[in-house]
């Protein structure tokens, strides 16, 4: 019972935090100098003013703001996002058919650097040992380094200097290895340091104590009891990557040629196509909403105090 | 040969040179057999808690322990860190203090107790089930197969305790340390738990129980060794230690268990404290009044229809177990709770019933010392910073704060060298001692005291005592001392109000309430009192 009350609340949040990103999106693109008729038929055409006039009408642009802005809201809320203006396509078939790169590139990302995390917690928490001094610089040394940097030395070595992975472009499984690494690296340092720190904490807790009393070696206390303990934070952190890289992989897409939604968002910018831009925000707000009850409802299943507070 | 024999054992704990090594336990020897209980006792640094560590192999990979520990004939000091595994668990059981925070909070009860069977290849996996049942069962969880999907957070604080008794009895160990079992729990609770482990010492286990209260091990050691500064002290039965004991250390502890017998009397001396200033000549000018407050959550009531009057002078001393209402209480008579009906008045004027912006110039008046000043300090603060934000708050000028501070430090035994520290370079005691110099700097009326000294071992407790009721003489403060420690109260308090559920059950003058109980849950919380031999001999 509370945890439906909780979700619906949950739910109109999240669907108030659509509207307000809707709307500052649309409002911002209101502000900006450009001529819609311009960008659709391109800078160097000249266009004469019947045929502007026809275009204004086909795009909506002839009707006052809040008649556009609310045509936008309600066809928003029908799952329409309108057209490009520039490639003459509806705007979700615009995202869904680079999504599917994008979610596979996230996905694997995050997978990658959990999967690192989990391993480097794992073998030094509540430990002092030389392990763990070097997995604390290689956490640093993550941190601290830009994504496009650790991708362009991946390339620089294993697709220059020995040609084990394509430099650009989509062929399967190949071309993926060397973007996932690159983002797996990049965020692997932040997750890794917070679980340590928490599961560190969790070795220090009378429990831990208990559980070597009952014979559990150090290595069954981290994995059985303390790794849980170091899951929460991670979990944040993790889904809030994870939309991030969705939302904007920009870069590193760049970086490797790749399609994906960066590579959309980054080309819609550019050229003013303001219904493609609206799109992704919207979409953005739409991910990060979702990621985050689901989140809120991981939490509780991974810690049962959770539960009963709600 | 006894069941466990330890010869000579000593702890050291290597720092990062040598003057910071700290030799926690020096030449210690004592043996235990089946069916026996012997106690340690001693205060914080003493060395317990390292030799209960030292025992099962988890001193620490900084402890050097050398001397000689056999568990059955077997030297336990030799074995390899794999053998060690084999040991814990299966012949030697460890209950910590604090359930709450010794099983993981994240895990079902039944998971925890079943770990050690799963460890330890004890049963197979279909009949671990019915055996955590069993032995829920049998450490007095009533209903055990509903709970074995409770999580520690959802169980009384008794309820947890037996949890981890049972999972420290689950691999059927012959001995069974616990390391201040009952630290945690209210005085009812405390003694089942005494009363459930002297069943297992009954059932055959040998017990080694560790502790900083006397009064707790009393009935159940069969030999006491009294530890101080790593050393045992001195050693015998109950009997021995508490009618002739030899060593001043045993004696100062034995001195320093408040009771109804050391009324108006120092903890730590043991002799009168001067005038003990009789409540019944002082005009009695009420303070404080209650008057039939009620202070709901949710549907529970926390407090309800209390009604008491704090005579100006006095210490009115509120006993109850946890979760009868006595802190609700302290926060309504402190204004951080406005009551829900009824009404809480200062110096006959309207407290509860004011606006905050109108409390606030009145707030020095009331000032609180709670259980654990470590939570109720900025960590980050000196203990100069602590004090100059109080004097700030009462309006001081400036340039009288550090003769302030030097005064307020000295009346609670503390001194300039303290004030450049920060809590956690503070010991237990001295932190209880600048939250009292705090409360202090606001020249306060009334000292609202809530579990002051529950967290402290009981030397320490004796002289936090022992300064408050010098204080209170010094002064003229009027203290309300909440606490659901019996002989503390007895110790304290001119009068006492006892609460159960959220009400008053019995009121008055602290040796009438204590002598003759009328109600029965006064008497169930005198029963539960822990006594000692020498009571029970005279």
């Amino acid at each position: 019972m509370a945890l439906a009350k909780e979700l619906i609340t949950r739910l109109l949040a999240g669907a108030a935090v659509l509207w307000a990103a809707a709307s500052l999106a649309f409002i911002v693109l209101q502000l900006l100098p450009s001529d819609p008729v311009q960008v659709i038929y391109g800078a160097d055409s000249t266009v004469t003013p019947e045929m502007r006039d026809r275009i204004r009408a086909d795009f909506g642009l002839d009707q006052p703001l809040w008649q556009q802005y609310a045509g936008f809201v309600s066809r928003t809320v029908t799952g329409d996002l309108g057209t490009s203006y520039q490639q003459r396509r509806t705007v979700v078939s615009i995202i869904t058919s680079e999504l599917g790169s994008t979610i596979t590139l996230a996905s694997l990302a995050v997978l990658l650097a959990f999967s690192m995390a989990v391993l480097a917690t794992l073998a030094t928490a509540g430990r002092d040992n030389w392990l763990r001094r070097v997995i604390s610089s290689l956490e640093l040394v993550s941190v601290s380094t830009p994504a496009f940097w650790i991708g362009l030395l991946l390339l620089t070595f294993f697709s220059f200097q020995w040609p084990i992975f394509p430099v650009v472009g989509d062929q399967g499984w190949k071309s993926l290895v060397l973007p996932v690494a690159t983002l797996g690296i990049a965020l692997f340092g932040t997750l890794s340091q917070v679980m340590r720190n928490e599961m560190d904490q969790a070795l220090e807790q009378p429990f831990a104590l208990t559980a070597r009393t009952r014979g559990l070696s150090l290595w069954a206390v981290r994995w059985r009891h303390a790794l849980r303990h170091a899951l929460i934070p991670a979990l944040t952190i993790a889904a809030e990557t994870f939309g991030a890289l969705l939302a904007g992989a920009i870069i590193t897409e760049q970086v490797f040629g790749r399609p994906g939604l960066g590579r959309i968002t980054l080309q819609a910018v550019r050229n003013q196509d303001i219904p493609v831009v609206l799109g992704v925000v919207l979409f953005s707000a739409f991910i990060f909403v979702t990621i985050n009850i689901i989140v809120d409802l991981l939490y509780r299943v991974v810690d049962p105090r959770l539960r009963a507070r709600a | 040969m006894a069941l466990l024999e330890v010869r000579d054992l000593s702890i050291r704990f290597v720092g990062h040179s040598h003057d910071e090594d700290v030799q926690a336990v020096r030449g210690l020897s004592f043996s235990l057999d089946a069916g026996e209980c012997v106690a340690i006792v001693g205060e914080s640094g003493s060395g317990k808690s390292a030799t209960a560590r030292a025992l099962v192999g988890l001193a620490g990979d900084n402890a050097l322990v050398e001397g000689s520990v056999s568990l059955g004939g077997r030297e336990l000091l030799k074995l390899s860190q794999r053998d060690w595994l084999g040991v814990r668990g299966r012949n030697i059981g460890f209950v910590l203090q604090d359930a709450l925070v010794s099983l993981d909070p994240l895990r079902k009860i039944g998971r925890e107790v079943a770990e050690t069977i799963e460890r330890h290849r004890l049963l197979p996996r279909g009949e671990i089930k019915g055996r955590v049942v069993e032995l829920l069962t049998q450490v007095g969880m009533s209903d055990a197969e509903s709970r074995l999907g409770a999580y520690a957070h959802q169980l009384s604080g008794g309820l947890r305790q037996r949890a981890l008794i049972a999972s420290a009895l689950s691999g059927d160990p012959s001995l069974l340390i616990a390391d201040e079992p009952t630290t945690a729990l209210d005085m009812v609770v405390q003694a089942q738990i005494l009363k459930l482990l002297n069943g297992m010492k009954q059932a055959g286990k040998a017990l080694l129980l560790i502790s900083h209260d006397l009064a707790v091990v009393a009935e159940l050691a069969d030999r006491i060794i009294v530890m101080r500064d790593g050393e045992a002290v001195e050693s015998g039965t109950p009997m021995q230690i508490f009618s002739d004991p030899q060593h001043d250390y045993t004696r100062a502890l034995l001195a320093a268990i408040p009771s109804a017998r050391t009324r108006g009397l120092s903890l730590v001396t043991g002799s009168g404290g001067g005038e003990s200033g009789d409540v019944s000549l002082v005009p009695r000018v009420p303070v404080l009044e209650v008057g039939e407050v009620v202070r709901t959550f949710g549907k529970r009531a926390a407090v309800d229809d209390v009604s008491l009057t704090v005579v100006a002078g006095e210490t009115l001393g509120i006993v109850g177990a946890s979760g009868s209402g006595k802190t609700t209480l302290a926060r309504l008579i402190m204004g951080l709770e406005a009551p829900d009906s009824g009404s809480v008045t200062l110096k006959g004027a309207d407290w509860s019933a004011l606006h905050e912006r109108q409390r606030r110039p009145l707030r020095h008046l009331v000032q609180l010392v709670s259980q654990d000043p470590m939570s109720a300090f900025d960590p980050r603060f000196t203990v100069e910073r602590i004090l100059d934000e109080a004097l700030e708050a009462r309006g001081f000028e400036r340039a009288g704060w550090a003769e302030r501070r030097l005064a307020l430090l000295r009346s609670v035994g503390l001194s300039e060298m303290h004030l450049g520290r920060r809590p956690r370079q503070l010991s237990g005691g001295q932190r209880q001692r600048v939250a009292i110099a705090r409360a202090l700097a606001m020249e306060p009326e009334i000292l609202v005291c809530d579990e002051p000294v529950s967290a402290l071992d009981v030397s320490t407790q004796a002289q936090v005592l022992d300064l408050l009721l010098d204080l209170k003489r010094r002064l003229g403060l009027t203290i309300v001392f909440v606490s659901h420690d019996l002989g503390v109260v007895q110790h304290v308090s001119d009068r006492v109000v006892v609460m159960n559920e959220g009400r008053i059950v019995e009121e008055g003058a602290v040796e009438e309430v204590l002598a003759s109980p009328r109600h029965e849950y006064t008497r169930a919380l005198l029963a539960a009192q822990p006594r000692l031999p020498e009571r029970m001999a005279g």
